[in-house]
């Protein structure tokens, strides 16, 4: 049915070259007769039809010329009536062979086939061309080669992409160093010894912390903060003010942050959880106490006497 | 060059041809079902639905920035799962529908166009529906929405020289396919496609802010930034030079090896 599908597409193409590999030996009766009148037809507006087959005769039949192939070598080539009494010949004469002999003989046309090179092939075409001048011998060489590999990135392109992959490589270095691009090309130097695979200025606590503070509920991954949510829910009415314990960098086990709310002072959170006032400033190195307001994040150092888990309590209390 | 330049011809050329033969084979795919082509809207629905259930419902879980969870997610798999499916069908379908091609009479090059028509409508459904979604957050259409102009052609044509790129590896080394999917598994995760890289302590800064080179990444985020209007696409600066320049590079090389090895495929087969 393929074989029938794929003739039909091929006869609607119109092609100037039809090649037929065993086509035509599967169909039935009927369409072996119309297929044939069609090529027929075909042959008569002058266009060239391949057919391999190994049915001497449809070949007798169908062909002008015959080709007999060997093993890919070109055994005999011309009229059906020259080619066909050798290779039936040759059929014979490897049917009286015994089956030692017809593997040998089989191994053998094999291995030649493996050992045949390009360079071999270049032997020969000069070996037959009649006139041995070195010209040739480079003609052929070239025609060789080119059919060899005639999709090689030309130079430009290869320049092209060296040049694109050159760029977009400095671009994630760029990416992975906190500098931008200009300066990087101004100062390459110093963007190689000193500014690659450094973070950029956004700080990632800073970011972290915000998003705690977002989202204290939802992000539940470690045990504090489960203990936080159970807290949270068991007061309801003051649970948003307190977003303690969710440290954000193991560095600071002991210590709990801690947002500041309207109308509080430094005392009075002091107060509230125990503490002293010099005890959070130390805890705090980088934040002026002159100044607080509402809504800053500070760190509450914890003691030992009171676990983090009391202390929300007591400072809502207050 | 001349390569690449040539197949882009390719397509033009044979645009229809590539329409039909997708329209053909999901004609052919469909016949075997029950339902037929309804579940070529179905199927995404369907898979949103079970993600809607599991991460809206059950994980309750958050986006980035305060975002509306569930279309950051949506427009992230749409758009994820469209480049993956076009580029591993696509580096599949060089080497199994050679045969198909091998009768006819236009070029292998537009079987992976063909297979990523096919693959459209989900994610048209899958982005739709996000953007849907993010209305009910509040995010209305903006004119954030005419980067779509942009992004939507990008999409197509990394995903289109990509697969290209593939299926020339895959025609020569056939094993490639594993590879191609155990990228894929990792690249769904190192994307951001489901929850975002950020909440990661591990890995460090300096990787989180590069991931914008990741072209994956790029294309998520650029659809993100259409829905919630949050950025215009110049305002990425130089990695859309990056992006680019690794979309000229992969088509060039991607090009280069298809012609290479486009009269000797059936010697590879």
């Amino acid at each position: 049915m393929k074989a029938k599908l794929g003739f039909s597409i091929m006869a609607h193409q119109d092609p100037d070259i039809m090649i037929i590999d065993e086509g035509l030996s599967v169909g039935d009766k009927t369409f072996v007769d119309k297929s044939k009148k069609k090529m027929f037809e075909f042959r008569d507006q002058g266009k060239t039809i391949l057919m391999v087959s190994h049915d001497m005769r449809t070949v007798k039949e169908w062909s002008d010329r015959v080709i007999w192939l060997n093993y890919g070598e070109v055994k005999a080539y011309g009229t059906p009536e020259e080619v066909i009494p050798e290779y039936e010949k040759f059929v014979r004469w490897f049917k009286s062979l015994s089956k030692k002999e017809q593997e040998a003989y089989k191994q053998e046309q094999r291995q030649a086939q493996f050992d045949y090179s390009v360079e071999e092939l270049k032997k020969e075409i000069i070996s037959k061309s009649s006139s041995k001048s070195r010209r040739v011998n480079r003609e052929v060489t070239q025609s060789l080669k080119k059919k060899k590999d005639n999709h090689k990135l030309s130079f430009f392109s290869k320049i092209v992409v060296a040049l694109c992959m050159l760029v977009f490589l400095w671009i994630t270095l760029v990416s992975l160093s906190n500098t931008t691009l200009k300066k990087s090309v101004q100062h390459p130097v110093k963007f190689f010894s000193q500014n690659l695979f450094k973070a950029k200025e956004v700080s990632r606590e800073d970011k972290q912390t915000s998003k705690t503070t977002e989202s204290t509920i939802t992000t539940s991954s470690s045990s504090e903060n489960e203990e936080a949510i159970s807290q949270s829910t068991s007061q309801p009415s003051t649970s948003e003010s307190v977003t303690s314990t969710s440290e954000s960098e193991p560095g600071t086990a002991e210590e709990t942050t801690y947002v500041i709310q309207a109308g509080e002072s430094l005392g009075s959170i002091a107060e509230s959880k125990g503490l002293t006032v010099d005890a959070i400033q130390a805890v705090n190195p980088g934040i002026d106490f002159d100044v607080i307001r509402p809504g800053q994040t500070i760190n509450l150092p914890t003691t030992a006497a009171d676990a983090t888990t009391e202390q929300p309590d007591e400072g809502v209390i207050q | 060059m001349k390569d690449a330049i040539l197949y882009l011809r390719e397509q033009i050329k044979y645009f229809p041809i590539a329409i039909n033969l997708s329209k053909y084979s999901t004609k052919s795919t469909s016949m075997q079902n029950k339902f037929g082509r309804i579940w070529e809207i179905l199927d995404p629905l369907v898979q949103l639905a079970i993600n809607y259930i599991i991460f809206g419902v059950l994980m309750n879980r958050s986006a980035p920035d305060g975002l509306p969870p569930l279309p950051w997610m949506f427009i992230g798999m749409g758009v994820y799962s469209f480049m993956q499916h076009v580029i591993v069908t696509g580096a599949k379908s060089v080497s199994t529908q050679f045969k198909t091609t091998a009768k006819m009479k236009f070029p292998v090059s537009i079987m992976p166009t063909a297979s990523m028509f096919g693959f459209l409508t989900e994610l048209y459904i899958m982005v739709g529906m996000g953007l849907i979604i993010a209305m009910f957050s509040g995010y209305y259409p903006s004119m954030y929405w005419l980067q779509l102009l942009y992004y939507f052609p990008m999409l197509i044509i990394f995903s289109l020289a990509m697969s290209l790129f593939c299926s020339s590896i895959e025609v020569v080394f056939p094993d490639f396919k594993f590879f191609l999917n155990y990228i894929f598994r990792f690249l769904m995760y190192g994307s951001g496609v489901i929850f975002s890289l950020d909440h990661f302590k591990i890995i460090p800064q300096f990787l989180i802010q590069s991931q914008l080179i990741n072209p994956f990444y790029y294309l998520i985020e650029g659809f993100r930034d259409i829905a919630f209007g949050r950025a215009w696409f110049w305002e990425k600066g130089m990695y859309n030079v990056g992006f680019i320049l690794l979309l000229i590079i992969l088509l060039i090389i991607g090009a280069n090896m298809h012609m290479k090895i486009r009269d000797r495929i059936s010697d590879y087969i």
